[in-house]
């Protein structure tokens, strides 16, 4: 579904941050990318959603790229940012109303999702309410239910967990599950390496800009000559290994 | 390292560099200085047109005594504090003092300069109405160290966290001491500084959030100005959390953006309060003017002007990264603007309908207003947003 081949780009034209990046995320499927802070995980997010121009390579969802049909394209992702970016001028609710214009959601579908996500993150009593006076982890979970209120093609989370109580976090992993089965694929950036290996069917593990393994946690102990080795261990590896 | 001076004179050579980098940003934008004298004209032209029609009995002397007292209450005490201050010099907060001194001492100065400015500009109504320039100079002279007296206070309410009504009652005392100032009676000069001992002292501490958020809209005011003639990327929002309507609007559905800038409008404060402004200034004018060329021309400025400020609205660096995830064409941003720049300058030109007709001024203003707005929206605007999209991409 979402296909990326040879990706090379960054944030200037000749300095590349992320080089030759190729991976796939199929139909409810749970991919995690994995990396240091640095290795280049949000410039690969960053290409993917089109706030980057790449310097080499194709990302397409569903055949389409951004070139060939912008609005399609767009139409199939939703993102949850790592640091909640809201519109300071806009309620919790008109948040929610804005989203569901803006992707042509039927007033009906929006509000039984609305209203249900509202409850399942316990946001209900603040629907009137402004970003300014929400905490983090509010803030977080206002973009957490714009991205659920919409049924996307692929759903990019990157560090969702950062911030939530820990009811919320239970929720967010429910209702990922949920999308999971629905069809829709997950890309995960996370740096909880636990909680990836217990929810992730596949992982992209960069460092330094490059993929350094991929595949299923077998798959990947296979490639770094350590059967059986744990998220963690293969983490510490690569890291450890590209030090040296 | 630096010392407490020197941290001060570096923060305010750095905000003075800023402020001239505008300037220059602003000179270099060929409209800026081609407007600047047809601009003063104009205000020169009605600023003396108005004179001319000021009644024989006319308060000219209280009037002006209100006029004053406001740019006297009206302070600013720039301190250049920064959010990181809270973290790294709220240790150091014993040894600010001079800092803080050094801050009101500049904010002294600059409120004597600006209210210079204010005096100067009266100084044709002055003249007119009241008296001859030696008496004008000898007033500015007076009110000069009443205006230094001001900041004092102003800052001494932030630090005591002084309720709104001193302010008012600051007011009150400022339009007293202006109107005896005015009427000849200099010796008032001294009273405000026969209060001096009864203040409340220097504090041990001070309310870093309170200075945090005035710093803050400082700086916002500064850089709403700057953005009247140059790009300024830092625009730092202030937010009125008004309640609207709980769906959107029927005419809003089909137009995310236009919800969007709708909202952004009315709630940021900036664009709310300058389309505010131009409104009850042309419709105080308006009702003066009996000439129907000059009447014409204030009206249409107003609209003109209204226009002029909201291509900043669209500006994306103010929204978060997610408005440009929208499965949304280009145009619909361009759709959404127009309408609501049609739908504000319609408003707008209804609302001033009302004085031109109570001052006896021709109906036909408002056909005329009415396709300006049509103009502005849908031409004018539509091109000035391609060409940043298309400067954007480049």
């Amino acid at each position: 579904m979402l296909e990326i081949k040879g990706l090379t780009g960054g944030y200037q034209q000749d300095v590349p941050v992320i080089r030759d990046v190729s991976f796939e995320v199929q139909a409810g499927e749970w991919v995690g990318l994995i990396g240091m802070n640095g290795a280049g995980k949000s410039t690969v997010l960053k290409h993917i959603l089109g706030l980057l121009e790449a310097q080499a390579g194709t990302i397409s969802l569903r055949g389409e790229t951004l070139k060939s049909d912008r609005s399609a394209f767009r139409a199939g992702i939703a993102y949850v940012p790592e640091t909640p970016k809201l519109y300071q001028e806009l309620t919790l609710r008109e948040h929610l109303q804005l989203t569901a214009m803006a992707y042509g959601l039927e007033s009906v579908v929006y509000e039984e999702r609305s209203e249900r996500l509202l409850h399942t993150f316990r946001m209900k009593d603040h629907l009137d309410e402004f970003p300014g006076t929400f905490s983090k982890g509010m803030q977080q979970k206002v973009m957490i239910l714009c991205a659920f209120l919409l049924q996307p093609d692929l759903l990019i989370v990157d560090e969702p967990f950062v911030g939530l109580d820990p009811l919320a976090i239970h929720a967010l992993l429910e209702l990922l599950e949920e999308m999971r089965r629905q069809g829709t694929g997950i890309l995960l950036s996370t740096h909880i390496l636990g909680m990836a290996e217990t929810y992730c069917d596949r992982f992209v593990m960069m460092n330094r800009g490059e993929i350094a393994l991929h595949g299923t946690l077998a798959q990947m102990g296979e490639q770094a000559k350590l059967p059986g080795a744990s998220l963690d261990d293969l983490f510490i590896h690569v890291v450890k290994g590209s030090a040296r | 390292m630096r010392t407490m001076d020197e941290l001060f004179a570096s923060r305010l050579r750095s905000a003075w560099r800023n402020g001239l980098l505008y300037a220059l940003k602003a000179g270099r934008n060929v409209m800026v200085p081609m407007s600047v004298p047809f601009v003063a004209v104009g205000v020169a032209f009605v600023y003396r047109y108005l004179l001319e029609i000021v009644p024989d009995r006319f308060p000219s002397e209280l009037f002006l005594a209100v006029v004053l007292a406001y740019f006297l209450t009206r302070c600013t005490v720039r301190t250049f504090v920064k959010e990181p201050d809270l973290v790294f010099l709220l240790p150091a907060e014993a040894r600010m003092k001079d800092y803080f001194q050094r801050a009101v001492r500049y904010s002294s100065w600059m409120g004597g300069l600006s209210f210079s400015f204010v005096m100067w500009f009266a100084l044709p109504f002055y003249l007119f109405e009241l008296g001859d320039f030696a008496s004008f100079l000898l007033a500015w002279v007076l009110l000069v160290p009443v205006k230094v007296w001001n900041v004092r206070e102003q800052w001494l309410g932030v630090i005591w966290r002084e309720k709104a009504w001193v302010t008012g009652l600051r007011f009150v005392a400022n339009a007293g001491l202006a109107w005896m100032i005015l009427h000849g009676f200099w010796f008032a000069v001294l009273l405000p500084f026969a209060l001096f001992p009864l203040r409340k002292r220097w504090p041990a501490g001070y309310p870093w959030s309170e200075l945090l958020l005035l710093e803050t809209k400082a700086i916002a005011r500064y850089l709403a100005l700057a953005s009247f003639f140059v790009e300024v990327p830092e625009r730092l929002n202030r937010v009125r959390t008004w309640k609207l309507g709980k769906a959107p609007l029927s005419w809003e559905r089909a137009n995310p953006y236009l919800f969007l800038y709708t909202r952004t409008f009315l709630r940021h404060s900036e664009y709310f309060g300058i389309t505010v402004r131009i409104t009850l200034t042309a419709f105080v004018a308006l009702f003066f003017i009996s000439h129907v060329v000059i009447g014409l021309v204030v009206y249409l400025l107003a609209l003109y002007l209204t226009g002029k400020q909201l291509p900043n609205l669209v500006g994306e660096r103010q929204y978060p990264d997610v408005l440009a995830l929208y499965p949304l064409p280009e145009e619909a941003k361009l759709k959404g603007y127009s309408h609501l720049a049609f739908g504000l300058m319609l408003v707008q030109s209804l609302v001033l309908t009302l004085p031109v007709l109570l001052a006896g001024l021709p109906w036909w203003y408002l056909p005329c207003g009415l396709l300006l707005a049509y103009l502005l929206a849908f031409f004018d605007l539509p091109t000035r947003f391609r060409e940043r999209m298309e400067g954007k991409k480049a």
